[in-house]
């Protein structure tokens, strides 16, 4: 009896180890299930964090790049990324590279961002303009980068004009500009290379200030700068009568006139002297800037339609209106417009532009993400 | 008398553990199935897992036009770059029923199936629950009744996914039953 007992009880304990052994390799491999699984999530984690935060070093530094591989910690794992300038879809983008490794599972993600995230869409040279365009007298337009000050900056600027109809180069006007890199001085006649007429633009010319500096997909539905304007920042201000506004002016200067004659949408003879971003425009697109007598502006102006400037901008200039009120004639005296994306770019600084519409990078986009693969 | 009462005490002592043992034996080889199932369907859920994250965090990715054709509870379909080769493709995720899936003695599973480019079937995932949920930029769900509209797809942001699988016999008295559930926010969209 003692032997049949005995033999139960190995039995029965050979059986339990057998078991429990097979359990224990069940219920490890169910652990190595969700220790993988987690760590996968934490390594996505950590690649798209670390891709966050290079987009917010790009964005305080445009030209800031990477292109070594460098290895990072992050969390409790390591991120090996890079940062360069890449061709993709057929656009000129910054690639963003990281691969993410955590307990030995590697996660590789990789984003792409625009790169002149902190420029207006709607810039494409020193003037930008929806019509005709005539120079007369001296006026000089020069598409060649300058600084705010107006000191030159060799090799990055942009067209002296880019119009979607006709340039006539009149009188001793002089038109300069940078094309792929080389500057061209300003000369009569300029050089084809940085005139650019009866050009198209992909899906119909800017018709409102929003649109110009890129749109909703940019962060600019239609208002923003009205309400911008309206909020008062760092001087910004929003009058319906020219005769309301006060200089110098900063911010975003917003002047919407109405009226169905003409002189009632003029605004003529003034001092534009101030900077960031000034805009004379309304619904009709009809609103005409005449007579830039004196002054100098640093930044952006966006007009329905401007007429005879004679003082200085430093920045850029587009004009909205299809249907030009006098002549299409922009100059016909001493003015100059100098292409400054310095003056631009601090103009948009001015009423935290960069920050609220394309702050990337914990909360707010200041990069314009185009692909995110993960 | 005294042998007599050794005997019958050790037949009752020794039937007492004799019965102690087998229904040890009879418990450890439930839990072991249950375990061993358990544990068959925790990988399988895994790999689903996998394949759903992959697809869905691409919605949207390098495609030109809407993203989101159908959102539906139990459905979706999308578009997006999946192979990273400049082609958009199709992505599709949609259920059967219980009734015509009949490969499982379960009577509640039925197949949650994957195509790419009407490929049938990327992928065949026998569950017992699939739902989705969407929600626009502000965290807000969607009705599915608006969801009929492109441009109420259109504000889809973030997806939340649940997927339940039982086993695919009874173990026991009931299915081992595993779910996951995750709320992903696919970043081109």
């Amino acid at each position: 009896m003692s032997r049949f007992i005995l033999i139960i009880v190995l039995g029965g304990y050979i059986t339990y180890s057998i078991t429990s052994m097979t359990q224990n390799k069940n219920v490890t491999q169910a652990t190595e299930n969700s220790v993988n699984s987690y760590s996968q999530t934490k390594a996505r984690n950590i690649a798209n964090s670390t891709i966050q935060m290079l987009m917010s070093k790009v964005a305080d530094n445009e030209s800031w790049r990477q292109t070594t591989p460098v290895t990072m910690q992050v969390f409790d794992g390591s991120a090996e990324y890079t940062v360069s300038d890449a061709n993709f879809n057929g656009e000129n983008l910054i690639k963003y590279s990281v691969t993410a490794n955590v307990y030995g599972t590697t996660k590789q993600v990789t984003a792409y961002s625009g790169e002149r995230s902190l420029f207006p869409g709607g810039i494409r040279g020193a003037i930008t303009a929806n019509n005709p365009v005539d120079t007369k007298g001296n006026i000089t337009i020069d598409g060649r980068n300058h600084t705010v000050d107006g000191t030159l900056v060799n090799g990055s600027g942009s067209y002296s004009i880019w119009g979607s109809s006709t340039i006539s180069q009149n009188g001793n006007s002089k038109y300069g500009g940078t094309y792929d890199g080389s500057d061209y001085a300003p000369t009569k006649p300029g050089d084809p290379n940085i005139i650019s007429e009866n050009q198209i633009w992909p899906g119909g010319f800017p018709d409102s200030p929003d649109k110009v500096m890129g749109g909703e997909d940019k962060g600019f539905s239609e208002g923003t700068l009205l309400d911008i304007a309206n909020s008062g920042v760092n001087g910004s201000q929003y009058v319906t009568d020219p005769d309301d506004l006060n200089g110098p002016f900063s911010g975003v200067t917003y002047l919407e006139m109405s009226g169905s004659k003409e002189k009632d949408r003029t605004w003529q003879s003034m001092d534009i002297t101030g900077s960031g971003i000034l805009i004379i425009h309304n619904s009709s697109t009809n609103s005409i800037m005449k007579n830039i007598n004196s002054g100098t502006f640093k930044g952006l102006i966006i007009v329905d339609d401007m007429v005879h400037i004679h003082a200085d901008i430093i920045g850029a200039v587009v004009i909205l209106t299809s249907s030009p009120s006098s002549g299409n004639c922009v100059g016909n005296g001493n003015g100059n417009v100098l292409y400054s994306s310095e003056a631009v770019k601090d103009a948009m600084k001015q009423v935290g532009l960069q920050t609220s519409s394309f702050n990337f990078g914990f909360g707010k986009n200041r990069l314009n993400v185009k692909y995110w693969f993960e | 008398m005294s042998d007599w009462l050794d005997v019958v005490g050790s037949i009752v002592i020794g039937g007492i553990v004799i019965l102690i043992f087998a229904n040890l034996n009879l418990s450890i080889s439930v839990s072991a199935s249950e375990n061993l199932y358990s544990g068959i369907m925790q990988r399988g859920l895994t790999s689903a897992a996998d394949l759903i994250e992959y697809d869905i965090y691409k919605i949207g990715y390098r495609n030109p036009g809407n993203n989101i054709e159908i959102a539906d509870s139990n459905e979706i379909k999308f578009y997006c770059d999946i192979d990273n080769d400049g082609v958009s493709e199709e992505i599709h995720y949609f259920l059967g029923d219980a009734e015509s899936f009949t490969e499982t003695s379960n009577p509640n599973d039925f197949l949650l199936t994957r195509e790419k480019d009407e490929e049938i079937p990327a992928a065949s995932i026998p569950v017992v629950d699939f739902k989705l949920t969407y929600f626009d930029s502000l965290g807000q769900k969607i009705d599915y009744t608006l969801l009929s509209s492109q441009s109420e797809r259109d504000k889809i942001k973030t997806l939340r996914i649940r997927m339940k699988c039982e086993s695919a016999d009874m173990i026991g008295d009931h299915y081992e039953a595993v779910e996951w559930e995750k709320t992903i926010r696919p970043k081109n969209i």
